[in-house]
């Protein structure tokens, strides 16, 4: 018996082959459901799907494996444990060297307006806009240079990174699944999410702004 | 006879860059000032300047203040330090630092012009 047929006799004697079987399924579906839509934020919801699915498939199979044949989940099991542990520990360490480097405020106004539990202002002058798992930062510099709506438009933007890592970081669970997305898949339908919410003008003169800015 | 240009008091002596001066010469001249204008006013990128009032703020030699300009809430620059203020500690770090490398000599150099005049 090879490894391959070895591993399929396990899942089906296992107690989880059900389980094995319905989370596949939902692979399949939110793939297909990302390869056919048109719309780029349900192309991105339905790639966090996907990976999502195999997410919770992979314990699934690790646990239903007695074979001995089937060594390469073990040594996945380590693979995933290091990075699991690099990713957790990356949003923390991050945020303390911001901290360091320039400091920061939260804004409670700013987090209201947009939705979010919370919204950092980094102090310094240049502007910046990113978003570690669900916090997103902007700078002071940022506030500064943009209007009202324009700097609305860069939050939501950030707003959409940041819901999709909700559930997980999207960033570390495409370690464990493998699953691959182009990033600028990702930026257009935040892009789309922001200009939905105020429109396709405000977007552009930030997005001016900053590179003005930055030239 | 050592040549005069030998003399390296090294790089550290300076407080100040380039680009750092003529920011706190154009505060120290206009008293205060916006980001924009201190970029118009010195001839240098936004991001430049930006990067530098960060700096400049951070060590304490420029404050910053949000106020009302123009009915947008804008930061604007002062700076937190005197120029004679600079220029005095400026010349005590190079006296003190000539007189840790060279003890005597300065002192009895300085001595000497007292006593001249
Ligand atoms: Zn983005």
């Amino acid at each position: 018996m090879n490894s391959i047929a070895c591993a399929f006799y396990c899942l089906a004697n296992s107690n989880f082959g059900k389980a094995f079987f319905v989370f596949s399924v939902g692979v399949a579906v939110a793939t297909l459901g990302y390869l056919l839509s048109r719309d780029s934020i349900l192309k991105v919801r339905f790639y966090i799907f996907a990976n999502a699915f195999v997410a919770v498939n992979l314990p699934v199979i690790y646990f239903s494996m007695s074979c001995d044949m089937f060594w390469f989940m073990k040594y996945y099991a380590l693979y995933a444990l290091t990075f699991g542990i690099l990713l957790l520990s990356f949003p923390k360490a991050y945020k303390l060297y911001l901290r360091k480097r320039y400091g920061f405020r939260i804004d409670d106004e700013l987090a209201k307006k947009h939705g979010l539990k919370r919204v950092y202002v980094l102090n310094t002058l240049l502007p910046k806009a990113f978003t570690i798992g669900r916090d997103v930062f902007v700078s002071e510099g940022l506030l500064e240079l943009l209007e009202e709506d324009e700097l609305s438009a860069v939050i939501y933007h950030e707003k959409f990174h940041a819901m999709q890592n909700k559930l997980f970081s999207l960033k570390a669970v495409k370690f464990l699944t493998f699953l691959h997305i182009p990033e600028n898949e990702i930026e257009k339908a935040a892009d789309e999410y922001a200009e939905r919410l105020v429109g396709k003008d405000a977007l552009r003169r930030a997005r001016r702004k900053l590179e003005n800015f930055y030239s | 006879m050592v040549k005069r240009e030998r003399i390296e008091l090294g790089e550290e002596i300076r407080i100040f860059s380039p680009l750092e001066e003529k920011i706190m010469e154009f505060l120290w001249e206009k008293k205060e000032a916006t980001l924009s204008e201190i970029a118009k006013g010195v001839n240098a990128s936004m991001s430049s300047v930006a990067a530098t009032l960060d700096r400049l703020e951070k060590n304490g030699f420029v404050r910053k203040e949000k106020k009302s300009v123009d009915g947008r809430r804008k930061f604007v620059f002062y700076p937190a330090v005197s120029k004679k203020d600079v220029e005095v500690n400026f010349v005590q770090s190079i006296l003190d630092r000539l007189i840790d490398k060279f003890g005597d000599v300065v002192v009895d150099y300085f001595y000497k012009r007292v006593e001249r005049k």
